[in-house]
Parts: C-alpha cells; sequence; structure tokens
C-alpha cells in the first residue's frame, strides 16, 4: 500500500522557498528564449510568486475572476510520476494568444482551434523548461507527455471538479506573468509530483551545495 | 554526394554516449507510459550528410509514421522519429496494451500512440544533450507524420550539400515486439558546427 506523506506547517522553510524560486526563474528563462524563438518576438515572463500550497487551493483551479479556465495537463514520468497544469483564464488565455500572434486586443472573440493550438505549444514549453531546470539544479530526470487542453465552464468550477490526477496534500503554484510589447496576461502552473518530499529533499540538498 | 563532416573517433564515442544516456532516460518514462517494460536499444548513432541521412531512414520501408518536433532554444532544429509503416502500427499496438497484429490501418488512436512514444524519446533525447553537453533544448508539441522520408523535410533543404544530420537507429523490444525506428535531428548548419565543438569538448 502506498504511503502518503503528512506535512506539518510550516509546509516549507525559507531556503527552500529560495531555491523554489530560483528554479521557477531558470525554467522560465529558458522558457522564455524557447517562446521568443517560435514566435519571433521578445516574450518575457516573470513569476510574481512560486509557492508550495495545499493540493485543496489548486484543485478547482485556484481562485479568481468568475471565469471559464483553459486547461493543458502533461503528465510527468521519469524519476517521478506527477501532473502538470497550465491555468488560464477565458480572458487571459485570449489575450495571451493575441500577444503571442502579434494581433491587436480585441480581434480574437472566440476560441478556434489555432488558439488552443498556441495555448498548448505554451504549456508545452512551460513544462519542457520546468524539467529541464529540475534536471538542471537537481539532477532530477524527467520527460513529459503530449499536452491535452480542455476548457472547464462555470458549472465545473462550481462543483469543483479536479483538474486532474492531483497527488499527495502539497503542490507546487506558479503565478506566470507573460509580456509581449507592453501587453500581459497571467496564467497559473501547478506541478504536483508524486514525492514531492523527495523534490524538497532534492531542493534542501542544492541549497546546501550538495548539487550543482 | 554531400560535402563531408565526419566526426572524429572521440566525437563519436561522446554521440554513442549522448545515446546510452538518452536510452536510459527514455526507458523509465516509456515504462511508465505504458505500464509494461519496453526495452529501448540504439545500435548506431552517426552524423550523416542530409542525402545520405534521408537514405538512411527510407530503407526499404517506403512509408513511414511517427511525429516531427521542433528544437528550440540556443541551437535550433527539428526532430522526426519514424517508423516504417507495419513497425508503427505494432509499437502503438504494444504502448496502448492491445494484442499483436490489431491495428491493420492508421486510425487516430494508433496516431496518438505514436505521437505519445515519439514525445517521450524527444524528452530523454533532449535531456540527454543537457546533461552530457550542456545544450538546452526544448522541443515543441510534436505533429504526427505518415509519409516517405524525403516528403518530411523540405526539398530545398533535403538537396543542400552542406546540410547534415544526425541519425540513429532507434529499437524497441518486448514480449510482443521487436522492431526499430529511425531517429533524425536535423540543425541548421551552424548549429551543427555548434554541436560537433560541443562534442569535441565532452572529449
Amino acid at each position: 500500500m502506498t504511503q502518503r506523506h503528512r506535512y506539518n506547517p510550516p509546509m516549507h522553510t525559507e531556503a527552500e522557498a529560495d531555491a523554489l524560486r530560483e528554479l521557477g526563474n531558470v525554467a522560465f528563462s529558458h522558457a522564455a528564449t524557447a517562446l521568443s524563438g517560435l514566435v519571433g518576438k521578445r516574450v518575457d515572463i516573470s513569476l510574481p510568486s512560486v509557492r508550495i500550497v495545499p493540493t485543496t487551493e489548486v484543485e478547482g483551479g485556484g481562485s479568481g475572476p468568475d471565469e471559464p479556465l483553459f486547461i493543458v495537463t502533461l503528465r510527468i514520468l521519469g524519476d517521478q510520476q506527477g501532473l502538470l497544469a497550465l491555468i488560464f483564464g477565458q480572458n487571459d488565455a485570449l489575450t495571451l494568444t493575441e500577444m503571442l500572434e502579434g494581433v491587436p486586443h480585441g480581434t480574437r472573440t472566440t476560441f478556434t482551434p489555432a488558439a488552443e493550438g498556441i495555448l498548448t505549444e505554451v504549456a508545452n514549453i512551460m513544462c519542457g523548461s520546468a524539467l529541464l531546470a529540475m534536471y538542471r539544479m537537481l539532477r532530477i530526470s524527467l520527460v513529459h507527455s503530449v499536452p491535452m487542453i480542455r476548457l472547464r465552464g462555470l458549472s465545473a468550477r462550481e462543483t469543483n471538479e479536479p483538474l486532474g490526477s492531483i497527488e499527495g496534500d502539497l503542490a507546487i503554484l506558479v503565478d506566470a506573468e507573460f509580456s509581449v510589447e507592453n501587453r500581459v496576461s497571467h496564467g497559473k502552473m501547478v506541478i504536483s509530483l508524486h514525492d514531492l518530499q523527495y523534490f524538497l529533499d532534492a531542493l534542501n540538498m542544492y541549497q546546501d551545495g550538495g548539487s550543482t | 554526394m554531400g560535402n563531408s563532416l565526419s566526426l572524429s573517433e572521440y566525437q563519436q564515442d561522446a554521440l554513442r554516449e549522448v545515446a546510452n544516456i538518452m536510452v536510459g532516460h527514455a526507458t523509465t518514462a516509456l515504462a511508465r507510459l505504458s505500464n509494461q517494460r519496453i526495452d529501448i536499444t540504439i545500435p548506431s548513432i552517426e552524423v550523416l550528410s542530409m542525402e545520405e541521412g534521408l537514405a538512411f531512414a527510407s530503407g526499404a520501408s517506403g512509408i513511414v509514421a511517427g511525429v516531427r518536433t521542433r528544437l528550440l532554444g540556443r541551437i535550433s532544429g527539428e526532430m522526426f522519429i519514424i517508423f516504417p509503416r507495419e513497425s508503427a502500427f505494432s509499437l502503438s499496438d504494444v504502448v496502448r496494451g492491445l494484442p499483436p497484429d490489431h491495428t491493420r490501418y492508421l486510425n487516430p488512436s494508433a496516431a496518438s500512440a505514436l505521437v505519445e512514444v515519439g514525445n517521450v524519446i524527444a524528452g530523454a533525447c533532449l535531456g540527454a544533450f543537457y546533461q552530457l553537453l550542456d545544450i538546452s533544448l526544448i522541443h515543441s508539441v510534436p505533429e504526427f507524420v505518415y509519409d516517405v522520408p524525403n516528403a518530411l523535410v523540405a526539398a530545398e533543404r533535403a538537396q543542400a550539400p552542406d546540410e547534415h544530420m544526425v541519425v540513429a537507429t532507434v529499437a524497441f523490444r518486448s514480449p510482443d515486439i521487436h522492431l526499430a525506428g529511425s531517429l533524425m535531428l536535423l540543425f541548421s548548419v551552424e548549429s551543427m558546427v555548434e554541436l560537433v565543438d560541443a562534442l569535441e569538448i565532452r572529449t
């Protein structure tokens, strides 16, 4: 029988929080470079916050405006199993696709398959970058599955339909801000790992100089 | 025949080491994906001219099925993981837990399974590039391809004398299958030079 890890407050230490922020910055620096190369214009990604939160906080896609959510999920495979989800409110999703396509604000009023393709590609790059950073800093070797996108309507939000197979009591929650030519879009990234303690141990080792 | 870009023995050793690391990553991930052990080996990996590489990947098989993905980062290019048609169907059967010879014609489910396999191989390959050569690459969402190998590569590129590719044979073995496909890594001339330099530094 699989034993679930239990955590007591405080949920993570300052050292872990620092390492987590550094990991996020390394990851999204890669992602911004890759996205810029893909769309042929400069894309910046900043992280207003990256933290470890109770899974109950992210199971519903997080709090925010009362609007449908676009959720792209990828399975994480390798040394660890888990799930990564990139979540955008409808308005931010439309804005991000407009920004990356280089079309004026308000051009896109409905979500087309092409727009879904753009969001899926963004999630794919964000996930690839996050996993690359995990290897680079923590020597945890992971690959991810092909991304799947879905629209989660208001009724699903009201019933708190789960994002996917989120495991354990805690998950990593990242607030991401995408900027292209003074336009901004916000999204959230959730990373759930089967053995988060293993990941936290690696973060601590990194902070202690035990990894490169 | 294209202009030659021959690797030294040491560079070739470094490329084989990349392949070995890739095998380790890919085997673990594919086992998670398919819930069974599928052994992966890379019997050969080398740098060939575009013309030689396409001839190698084509073999005698005609139509191939697989995935194409763009490579983004310090160096850029594209990657193909392709299988002879019948091998592609067998691999998709095994990954989906279906009995041998279940898939007789191309369908979305078989294509989707192949894309997942290709995605895992691509992730493992780029992980190995970073691990051994310190080259950070991210791949785009893979797309399914089904065509003759020569048609997968832009004509002007296929005939360019200075263009080269990394070509590897990737073999899969489980109780139900024993088959092989081709991995093709196509880089710009400048990116290929950077890759070869990285192999040199590794040695």
